[in-house]
């Protein structure tokens, strides 16, 4: 249990030591700036046009569905990882079930296009 | 304490192989199109990435008018904090990582997805169309990649019968999965293309019409987080594939120290990284996600299934 711990240890110094890092070079960056500003130093970048409008603009909508697409299909490999373990000791018959599942997922991946929701053109 | 010192150590030796590899991409690229490259600065130009650093530290870090300071200020952190945190359970050496668990490679897989929120908070918080255009498209195009990415990783799980990155590539020591796997190898190569953001997949970036996508915003060290987070992830994805694939620190003949092995085979893959970039044209949108959805993941869901059974017959 302990070197399982002590693993988890390491970890975790070498995760103090990257953020550490990092929120120091973000902060050198912040205290060397001049702080000197005029407008056009400020505004966002727009090759040189003056910005128009707000950038938080409405954005298409299938990049919203392929994350949720995602999600979906995520949690399903989520689902399938224990299989790797599981396999070795499984049953004929939970062997159909994890093939019932993966046909579940094949089917759900058909109907999504055969919605045209995969479809980017 | 000596533990703490040596981990300062493998940071600074990271940073610096990280700032070498951009150099050796612009002198690769240089090669590709017959001129020399960055020469200048120092013997064969060895000083650049130094020169390019210092140039950056003495740069103006400014908060764009309209952008939400504090996430403007946190995501490069964030960026540079979780491509740094995937080397942790990467092995050096046979059997050693700074952090030896039984779910390694899961642990990867799972910092290497949460860098979308680096890119997605940096485009959001910098209230500029072109960044937040490209952190759209990264998000979606890393997200796509990332179902086919843990897809084919079960497949070596199951060949391994192990998460343990040190336990895959021991389980290679009779074949290297590569070539078992070999249609699922360049799978996952290019997959990798897509979530490093590289070309022919650097949509998010497209320099033609977003300017520089995400990190448009960005000056001075903040900028260069981001750059170091996308070369450091490109070579601990480089490293991820030769410990999956090219049984990482197995030596294929000699005497030679096996970490030198590992870092041989993931030198090769960054060339081929570097490669695809010089000769490979920009995909367009709709294709990058038509081969995410509609070609890798059918393959991998079918061929799932006849693996399983084929090694539940063979067990």
């Amino acid at each position: 249990m302990s070197i399982i711990l002590a693993e988890y240890k390491m970890m975790l110094i070498f995760a103090v030591i990257a953020l550490a890092l990092a929120l120091a070079l973000v902060s050198i960056a912040v205290i060397l700036s001049t702080g000197e500003v005029y407008p056009e130093k400020l505004s966002a970048y727009e090759c040189g046009f003056n910005p128009f409008g707000d950038a938080r603009q409405e954005f298409d909508v299938r990049f919203y569905t392929t994350a949720i697409l995602f999600v979906i299909f995520d949690v399903e490999v989520a689902l399938l990882l224990p299989l790797s373990d599981f396999l070795r000791i499984a049953l004929p018959c939970d062997f159909i079930s994890v093939f019932g599942f993966i046909t579940l997922l094949f089917i759900a991946l058909w109907y999504e296009m055969y919605c045209d929701t995969l479809n980017w053109e | 304490m000596k533990s703490v010192i040596l981990q300062i150590f493998f940071v600074l030796c990271l940073l610096i192989a990280t700032a070498y590899l951009t150099l050796a991409e612009r002198k690769i690229l240089g090669a590709v199109q017959l001129r020399r490259g960055p020469q200048v600065v120092g013997i064969f130009g060895l000083l650049q990435p130094l020169a390019d650093g210092l140039k950056l530290l003495f740069k103006e870090f400014i908060f764009p008018r309209n952008a939400n300071k504090f996430l403007f200020f946190i995501s490069p952190v964030i960026s540079f904090f979780l491509s740094l945190l995937t080397w942790v359970v990467l092995p050096v050496a046979p059997s050693i990582a700074i952090g030896d668990i039984k779910y390694s490679t899961l642990f990867l897989l799972a910092v290497s997805s949460l860098n979308v929120y680096g890119i997605v908070l940096a485009g959001w918080s910098s209230n500029s169309k072109y960044a937040l255009l490209g952190a759209v498209r990264a998000a979606a195009q890393m997200v796509s990649y990332e179902v086919s990415l843990g897809l084919i990783l079960l497949f070596i799980f199951i060949a391994a019968s192990s998460m343990n990155l040190c336990e895959i590539i021991n389980a290679q020591k009779s074949v290297w999965f590569i070539i078992p796997f070999f249609p699922l190898a360049i799978m996952f190569f290019i997959a990798i293309l897509a979530e490093t953001n590289r070309t022919p997949f650097d949509l998010p970036e497209a320099e033609a019409e977003l300017v520089a996508g995400y990190n448009v915003e960005y000056s001075a060290l903040a900028f260069a987080l981001f750059f170091l987070a996308e070369y450091s992830s490109m070579i601990s994805m480089s490293i991820l594939f030769s410990c999956l694939f090219l049984g990482g620190t197995l030596p294929l003949f000699g005497s030679l120290p096996s970490a030198m092995w590992l870092a041989g085979k993931t030198i090769c893959i960054l060339f081929l990284f570097i490669l695809t970039r010089a000769t490979l044209p920009r995909y367009r949108y709709d294709q990058l996600m038509q081969i995410g959805w509609q070609i890798f993941l059918p393959i991998v869901l079918f061929a799932l299934p006849i693996f399983c059974a084929f090694i539940k017959l063979s067990l």
